[in-house]
């Protein structure tokens, strides 16, 4: 994580999970085993660790299984990291004494696998056997990868790229600069490298297997980036059949179900998440999972605004320790909520703010600045009666809308028309302002023009007056 | 005295007495000349012995009338020494009297000689008089106003420098749609009735040869004038003019940038947000504009945000640069003017809203905070409607934070009649202009640009017949003569 910090930073997630501005105190619903266990590779270690800063209950248990986790690789820095935050949480515990031991023994262990596969490598090229080549490269990238260097992996998985033979070359090579580009929250080129190896063609299974690992890797990068409505669309997609073990090493099968529903219902109406989230069988696999996300979108669909929002409100600490969905989750609820008080809205025309209170606002919270800040931004169109604590809906008078513009547009055209006949005849009387080459006589609008280009078509002498400069002393 | 009766009783003012316009024509013109030019030294000698019997000989004859006559004599004695028993200001009340009375068709007789009256106007009157004789005067020469003539400006200058804007917004008001073009030397019946200002004004002598110059500095002070009179709508118009003057060069002048600069802070202060660009200036001028600009264009920006504070420091910060550009006084009127763009704001979210509530939710840009009680809101606001910006009605409570303010509608409902009316007269006033499009347009097919433009299209033509297979040549002298031409105009 740190030498990826070094390389990429500026990403919006990424200063989350530097400087943990989330803290979740309320006791979240998961197990780390349990949550863990879905994931393979470096996403591991990253999870577990996000959970250790971010998590006031579940931080030590959390940042030990990231000690171990890291010791079970072979990545020093990760180690080191891991060690410091728990030492300053829980400095007590045996995970807590720093193992020297290990570090040197890694860090000569890593010194050499790098020197005799670089060795190896070299080998190779010299011998010009391409497959060889491509093999050696793969081999120091995930070596690189491993042991933390993402930029020098990055490097060598694209130099697997010009000893490419195989399909299955390919998207092994795009799956590998992915997952580079994951750790680096680098959300574009995640989207650049997965978008190449989803034209791949390949056989019935294969092309399965590879299209969820694409669905929900750029449908993750979306989310990265911001663009909700896409990532919603595009993890909506994921084949259920293929087994998780094709993209556990960015996502489980329950965060698909998360991701999907969430961005849906932050980002369709009702009748696009009744047809296209819960009545779509290849969906529907992942919501269950994930049941309560399946119930608020039920919820959300027949009008019971309130329930939908508390069942995500008590699931709100869990999705804060997602690696890709805290940095969102304000902004996704806000979304959710904006949407609900819209529905709730709609169908009066006013309603006291009173009742508005009481099915969105909490305890001491009045929605009143919310709705302000809705109206504001054009989302909810209505009007607050701060007298008799009403929104109102807003309802134009179409003739007088009809009026305003029909003058408007008529007096547009007639000033127009005005200035632009006044702009012709300025032409006209040679009155144009320039700065660039004065005629010695000066001082006339529009001087004559010597008669010879009236002739012959060639040179123009441009037809100048007085210096534009005009001092402003009667200001 | 007989001598000049014999000189001045010479011409008879009535039309009908005259065979026809053209004979009329020719007795007016060698009577101007034999008042003026030709006038024998021993009549402008008696004129200036004796004013009061010249005056009197000419109010013999109405200066409604006599137009010319009274004219020259009136000129005489304002230049020439007149003897110290005659007071001056005898004199000056007959010059008074005659520039609320001439006629307007005679006068083009005499021209020149009444535009050297208008130019001195200033040193016989004080300001406030001359001002508004002489916006009398443009507008009896042309009631429409719409020929721009270097009387325009003289009297806008004299209007702001004195500080009497009211007797000139008569003038100001006015549309201006033509200028005088030099070249017009024909000779022209004066007297014909179907002559159109703009060709009888430089016929007539009636104004000096117009630069570029003067018809931008004109419209600024036409701006200027709106400006001291807090008539947004109107100086916003105005700085349009003078930022969107067609220029050949793509430059932009320093009297153009100055009122960009104006016209953004007037465009906050008309709508409470920054204004756009009219759709006929050119990109590069955009760019030019916002380059020269950035202080202006922060204030703009945030003016309609919430950041008062940011205003404010923006303000401070630049102290000089408005200081130096002389809009200090406009930009205070900005600050001013933002905590009550913010209460108009919340006629978007409120319906009814307290007293109370607006303190709470709106900061004054002089000091970045809520004003200190309710009492000073409720004034804010009762001076806001009172003066119109703001739509709306106050229901007194018993304090002032459980006040209200209820917001009415933004535009008025009209009714069918008022609005046929209204629209009627718009279209009424797109046929007049369309008319005037059809003389521009005559006018514009008489400029030699573009009868080298229909020459050039004539040999393009005839090499067309020549070899038609070329096509392609064909296209690229099309686009070469497509620039030539929109380069010049």
């Amino acid at each position: 994580m740190a030498a990826s910090a070094s390389t990429q930073p500026g990403s919006d997630a990424q200063a989350y999970a530097k400087s943990p501005d989330v803290i979740v105190t309320e006791l979240p619903k998961l197990d780390i085993d349990l949550y863990i266990q879905n994931y393979v590779g470096r996403t591991r270690y990253e999870r577990l660790l996000l959970i250790g800063k971010c998590c006031v209950p579940l931080r030590v248990d959390a940042l030990k299984a990231a000690v171990i986790e890291a010791k079970s690789g072979s990545d020093v820095t990760r180690y080191k990291d891991a060690w410091q935050l728990l030492r300053s949480v829980a400095p007590d515990e045996p995970e807590a004494q720093r193992d020297e031991e290990w570090i040197e023994k890694t860090e000569l262990a890593n010194r050499t696998e790098t020197a005799r596969l670089e060795t190896e490598l070299k080998g190779y090229r010299n011998n010009l056997i391409k497959e060889s080549i491509r093999m050696g490269n793969e081999d120091l990238g995930k070596h690189f990868e491993r042991i933390g260097k993402l930029s020098e992996a990055a490097d060598a998985y694209n130099k697997m790229r010009h000893d490419v033979s195989t399909t299955k070359h390919i998207f092994d090579c795009g799956m590998h600069l992915a997952s580079i580009a994951f750790q680096r929250r680098d959300w574009a080129t995640v989207l650049s490298n997965v978008g190449k190896i989803s034209n791949i063609q390949s056989g019935d299974e294969e092309q399965a297997q590879q299209q969820a690992y694409t669905k929900v890797a750029s449908g993750v990068a979306l989310l990265g980036l911001g663009n909700y409505y896409d990532a919603a669309v595009t993890l909506l997609h994921t084949n259920p059949n293929v087994s998780p073990t094709e993209y556990n090493t960015v996502a489980s099968p329950n965060d698909v179900a998360i991701y999907g529903g969430l961005l849906a219902l932050a980002t369709m109406d009702r009748v696009a998440l009744q047809n296209r989230v819960l009545d779509n069988q290849s969906f529907r696999t992942f919501l269950e999972h994930e049941p309560h996300i399946r119930k608020a979108i039920s919820l959300f669909v027949n009008g019971r605004y309130s329930n939908c929002l508390s069942i995500l409100e008590s699931s709100r600490p869990d999705y804060l320790l997602d690696i890709y969905l805290q940095p969102h989750i304000p902004t996704i609820y806000s979304m959710i909520r904006e949407k609900c008080i819209v529905q709730y809205f709609i169908p009066f025309s006013c309603v006291t703010l009173d009742s508005l209170d009481a099915a969105f606002g909490g305890p001491n919270r009045s929605v009143e600045l919310e709705l302000i800040r809705m109206i504001r931004d054009g989302s909810l169109r209505a009007r607050i009666d701060a007298k008799n604590k009403l929104l109102v809906a807003v309802s134009p008078d179409p003739r007088l809308v009809v009026q305003t513009n029909a003058l408007a547009v008529a007096r547009k055209y007639e000033l127009e028309a005005k200035e632009r006949l006044r702009r012709m005849n300025i032409v006209v009387a040679g009155l144009e302002t320039s700065s660039s080459r004065k005629q010695p006589s000066g001082g006339v609008g529009g001087p004559e023009l010597e008669e010879a280009w009236y002739e012959d078509g060639g040179n123009v002498p441009p037809a100048t007056d007085q210096a534009a400069e005009v001092d402003l002393d009667d200001a | 005295m007989d001598l000049l009766k014999s000189i001045f009783h010479t011409f008879n003012p009535d039309v009908k007495a005259y065979p026809s316009a053209k004979a009329f024509d020719t007795a007016a013109k060698s009577y101007a000349a034999s008042v003026t030019t030709n006038l024998p030294p021993a009549a402008r000698a008696v004129i200036l012995q004796q004013p009061l019997e010249a005056i009197q000989n000419v109010q013999l004859v109405d200066s409604s009338t006599n137009t010319i006559g009274h004219l020259a004599i009136i000129d005489i004695l304002l230049r020439g020494p007149t003897p110290a028993a005659t007071p001056r200001e005898l004199i000056l009340d007959e010059a008074l009297r005659f520039l609320l009375r001439f006629d307007p068709v005679q006068i083009r007789y005499v021209g020149p000689l009444f535009k050297s009256l208008l130019d001195d106007l200033s040193n016989f009157y004080t300001p406030k008089v001359a001002v508004e004789l002489l916006s009398n005067a443009i507008l009896r020469i042309d009631p429409s106003g719409s020929v721009f003539t270097s009387t325009h400006l003289n009297m806008a200058k004299l209007a702001y420098d004195a500080n009497c804007i009211e007797p000139a917004l008569k003038v100001l008001d006015a549309d201006i749609l033509y200028y005088v073009r030099p070249s017009a030397s024909t000779r022209l019946e004066l007297n014909d009735t179907a002559l159109q200002p703009q060709n009888y004004i430089p016929a007539a002598g009636l104004t000096d040869t117009v630069k570029s110059t003067s018809v931008l500095e004109y419209h600024f002070l036409q701006a200027m004038a709106y400006i001291s009179r807090r008539d947004w709508p109107k100086a916003q118009l105005a700085l349009e003019r003078v930022i969107g003057h067609p220029a050949k060069d793509k430059g932009v002048s320093k009297i153009m940038a100055e009122c960009y600069k104006k016209w953004l802070l007037v465009g906050v202060l008309r709508d409470g947000k920054p204004p756009n660009l009219p759709s006929y200036i050119t990109s590069s001028t955009r760019s030019i504009y916002n380059g020269l600009s950035e202080a202006y264009n922060n204030i703009a920006s945030l003016f309609p945000t919430d950041g008062a504070a940011a205003l404010k420091e923006e303000f401070e910060k630049r102290r000089a640069v408005w200081e130096e550009d002389q809009n200090l006084s406009l930009l205070e009127e900005v600050l001013v003017s933002y905590q009550k763009w913010q209460v108009i704001n919340l006629r978007r979210i409120y319906h009814q809203v307290s007293i109370s509530q607006i303190r709470e939710t709106t900061l004054s840009a002089i000091t970045a905070e809520t004003l200190k009680d309710d009492g000073e809101v409720l004034m804010l606001i009762s001076e806001m409607i009172e003066s119109g910006m703001l739509k709306g009605e106050l229901q007194i409570g018993s304090t002032a934070g459980e006040s209200y303010l209820t917001f009415h509608e933004e535009y008025n409902s009209m009714t069918e009649a008022e609005f046929a009316a209204e629209v009627a007269r718009c279209h009424a006033s797109i046929e007049a202009l369309t008319k005037q499009y059809r003389a521009t347009n005559e006018r514009l097919g008489t400029t030699k640009e573009y009868a080298r433009h229909v020459l050039r299209e004539q040999k393009r033509m005839d090499k067309d017949t020549a070899d038609a297979g070329v096509g392609f040549d064909m296209n690229v002298e099309d686009e070469d003569l497509m620039t030539g031409v929109l380069g010049s105009v």
